[in-house]
């Protein structure tokens, strides 16, 4: 073995990655060269010290705590990425039918309800809608008159009897119109 | 791979989801010793390692056990911290003035200061922190991951020889800074 591999092979030396017949070698070689041999005890002293003081402290509580927040992580992910489990049994329910069609009468008369009103006929379609209006109450009017007439030939009426209170009630008759008509 | 992590691997996808835990526990120290030696701050090596245990996870189900999955780990650490440190950088949060010190000006320190214990914990943490970056990813996964150097090689997408020679740059430079730690 010569200067150059002895450097080269030196750290698979210092931490035991070398093979016995290497090892020969090598001890064989720096007991031959001063220089190596006092490279080769420096460095052996250097590793030695190194291995003796502690690397970046990292305290065991710190240490599981990280562990704890992995699997914290995994776990959401793991809920996250999971797959939308399907209802069962719905549709198969026996009471889904009847409430669907509850369901559906309900909708109906609500949506019917806040219905915009129809639109006011105009026009021509505005008088028809008006004569109609009042040939009904007409005719109203002509059977209660024809009502009247019925009772009265029933029970005729006493003039002397009810011309008093006849005039007064049309005197406050007049009274009331010429009120609610001033002018 | 290692025979027990092909085994919890294979356990992992046979259904037995509690094994990813011994999963993080294999790989955890040697996970954020690499995160925070990229990073400088153990907050950010916490979230970074969080970060690729949960895409660890998601692999994990579809893993070809052709290759440690600590080197398929180590790239994934290793670009969501070339991330963080890229929007730091962008978002004004780290400028260039505020990067850690070039090695030799570590070297003024207090002679008075005590270098027992955490001191000198500190001292050899600001060393591998002033490593240039090959040569701490390597010794940091040499000497904290306890990867094997055929393993680095596989990580970084390199040869073994050239792990080798980033390590060995890594040691002569890690004496020469802590030579008087005696």
């Amino acid at each position: 073995m010569n200067c150059k591999k002895f450097q080269r092979e030196l750290p698979a030396y210092l931490y035991g990655e070398i093979s016995e017949k290497e090892r020969e070698s090598f001890g064989g070689h720096a007991e031959t060269c001063p220089a190596c041999r006092r490279l080769l005890e420096e460095l052996e002293e250097t590793v030695s010290r190194l291995a003796d003081a502690p690397g970046p402290e990292f305290p065991p509580g710190e240490l599981t705590a990280l562990r704890g927040r992995v699997r914290e992580r995994v776990r959401r992910a793991a809920r996250g990425f999971e797959p939308v489990r399907r209802r069962p049994g719905v549709l198969s329910h026996p009471l889904f039918l009847p409430g669907a069609l509850a369901a559906a009468l309900v909708l109906l008369v609500v949506f019917r309800q806040a219905a915009p009103p129809p639109p006011e006929p105009t026009g021509a379609a505005a008088l028809a809608v008006f004569s109609e209006k009042v040939e009904a109450e007409f005719q109203e009017f002509a059977e209660i008159w024809d009502e009247i007439e019925e009772i009265e030939a029933l029970f005729p009426p006493d003039p002397a009897a009810g011309a008093e209170a006849d005039n007064r009630i049309r005197e406050l008759a007049g009274q009331a119109i010429r009120g609610s008509h001033p002018g | 791979m290692p025979a027990g992590e092909a085994e919890l691997i294979r356990r992992f996808q046979s259904g037995e989801r509690e094994v990813f835990d011994e999963l993080m526990i294999r790989f955890q120290e040697k996970a954020l010793a690499l995160a925070y030696y990229r990073t400088g701050h153990r907050e950010d090596a916490l979230d970074i390692v969080q970060e690729a245990f949960v895409r660890m996870y998601a692999v994990l189900p579809k893993w070809k056990p052709r290759a440690s999955l600590f080197t398929w780990l180590y790239r994934v650490i290793v670009n969501l911290a070339f991330d963080r440190a890229r929007k730091q950088v962008r978002s004004g949060e780290v400028s260039l003035e505020r990067l850690p010190p070039p090695a030799d000006h570590r070297r003024a320190r207090d002679p008075r200061v005590s270098l027992e214990g955490k001191e000198t914990g500190k001292r050899i943490r600001e060393a591998v922190s002033a490593l240039p970056e090959g040569q701490r990813d390597v010794f940091v996964l040499r000497h904290y991951g306890g990867l094997k150097l055929k393993e680095i090689a596989a990580a970084r997408g390199c040869t073994v020889g050239a792990v080798k020679a980033n390590l060995f740059q890594a040691l002569g430079k890690l004496r020469r800074e802590l030579e008087d730690l005696k």
